[in-house]
């Protein structure tokens, strides 16, 4: 806090320079040092402010998007959405489990089609997608680990002996957290079937995320 | 305004002390009090927390939307389903563009899920982040239907209308999404399926002050000669939501 130091001037004093002077010099010295305890509440607009007196967000990746192509997977395991040589990853974030001011929020959204099934599918051989948010706290390659709050499955009924065609989209919000304090948070999306019967082909995604403090 | 030693000097020893003297120094700290306290004079380490900024403030229809410091958020909403007094429907007569071939200027904005938004001035070496969400509910009714054994590559036949965010007219081909047409069971080599929920959202990093237009737009396609008519295209349901964020 900024704090000045008056010299008392008492009626029949004589002035002296040194005294006023030290008050003067206490007024240069704590009129730079103007914070929180010196302003009332509610009482500036953030106009006020400059970029060292606010919390900034982290410098970071913060945004990625698909415009353009697709990616056919047909996989059993999870497999990180990259389209066009582009994988759709943001970061890096920074997580602080003990800021409990702070929240960083992910969103994302992708549309899906194909992965139609051929004659003769059965219940018990069709497929079932699975799609969900990921997040790395080592590299943007990864190695990742699936959000399961995240997870979306998308399956498809069928009239045999017909062929069925598909086509949808789905979409994340999600507030993420706890893990153990990091400065290399990277998150993803990954897409995978279990029986790795079908293709299906993701496109026109978007991913990112906001960091938030209160 | 700084207080230093031009704007608020020492008293020189062995020089007569005026009334002006004295009357000079008490204006510039009073200056400096109401009204002249700089960024440079605020404390470096960061101390500005929620108490310190105005309240945020709500306002209702016709423009629902949140104003607050930092974040200001426009909402809008579709009365629930159910109602067929809402929904929106475009006709394929009137279709423009053939799948494949479209442009942004083909687009045009779906009721309700629009806004027409002010972003506050911008501080210098700020930024305003938006980001805008939209889910809807679509089909398309009434046509006929052909078959085509290899869908993949007869998208032009199959894909009825598109949906896209736009921001000042600009199209965000990120955040398409495609309506696949309805099927009609039976008698078809090829059936399929669509789904009517779609979502979508993007993120814009950087938006300009001052009014935007935001909204999400639709397109029919034309139907190549004798394959598939979809007649009608409904847009039902639907929940649109603009943010921006002072960074």
């Amino acid at each position: 806090m900024a704090r000045i130091t008056l010299q008392d001037i008492s009626i029949g004093d004589a002035i002296s320079s040194a005294e006023t002077n030290t008050t003067l010099q206490s007024w240069r010295d704590q009129s730079i040092n103007v914070d929180n305890e010196n302003v009332r509440s509610e009482g500036l607009h953030r106009r006020n402010f400059a970029a060292n007196a606010v919390v900034t967000p982290p410098n970071s990746n913060q945004y990625v998007s698909a415009p353009l192509g697709s990616m056919s997977i047909n996989s059993a395991t999870p497999v990180l959405v990259d389209i066009a040589g582009t994988p759709q990853v943001i970061g890096p974030f920074s997580f602080d489990l003990t800021d409990t001011n702070a929240e960083l929020l992910v969103f994302g959204s992708l549309q899906y089609r194909n992965g139609s099934h051929p004659v003769g599918v059965t219940s018990t051989s069709a497929g079932v997608w699975n799609m969900r948010l990921c997040y790395s706290t080592t590299a943007s390659t990864g190695p990742w680990t699936g959000i399961d709050e995240t997870l979306r499955k998308t399956g498809f009924g069928f009239v045999p002996p017909n062929t069925i065609y598909r086509h949808g989209s789905i979409s994340w919000a999600h507030r993420f957290g706890p893990i153990a304090t990091t400065s290399s948070l990277y998150f993803g999306i990954q897409v995978w079937e279990p029986r790795a019967a079908r293709l299906i082909k993701i496109e026109y995604t978007t991913l990112h995320a906001i960091y938030v403090q209160r | 305004m700084p207080l230093n030693t031009t704007t608020l000097p020492d008293f020189m020893t062995g020089t007569i002390v005026q009334a002006s003297d004295i009357r000079n120094r008490l204006d510039t700290i009073q200056q400096f009090l109401n009204g002249q306290i700089g960024s440079s004079e605020l404390s470096g380490t960061s101390w500005v927390d929620h108490t310190h900024v105005i309240s945020p403030e709500f306002y209702g229809a016709p423009s629902r939307r949140t104003v607050s410091t930092s974040f200001h958020a426009w909402h809008r909403r579709s009365i629930p389903e159910g109602s067929s007094t809402d929904f929106v429907v475009r006709h394929e007569d009137f279709a423009n563009p053939a799948f494949g071939s479209e442009s942004d200027s083909d687009f045009s904005a779906i009721r309700d899920a629009a806004a027409t938004i002010h972003v506050p001035p911008i501080d210098t070496g700020g930024t305003v982040g938006m980001a805008i969400w939209c889910n809807w509910y679509t089909y398309n009714s009434e046509g006929t239907l052909s078959a085509a054994t290899d869908l993949e590559s007869n998208l032009t036949d199959h894909i009825a209308a598109a949906f896209r965010i736009f921001v000042d007219d600009t199209g965000y081909t990120e955040s398409t999404r495609y309506l696949h047409a309805t099927t009609s069971w039976g008698d078809e080599a090829a059936e399929r399926i669509h789904r009517k929920d779609m979502s979508t959202c993007v993120w814009i990093p950087s938006i300009s002050g001052g009014p935007h237009s935001v909204a999400l737009k639709m397109l029919v396609f034309k139907t190549p000669a004798g394959v598939r008519d979809w007649k009608h295209v409904w847009v039902g349901p639907r929940f649109f939501e603009v943010e921006i964020f002072l960074l």
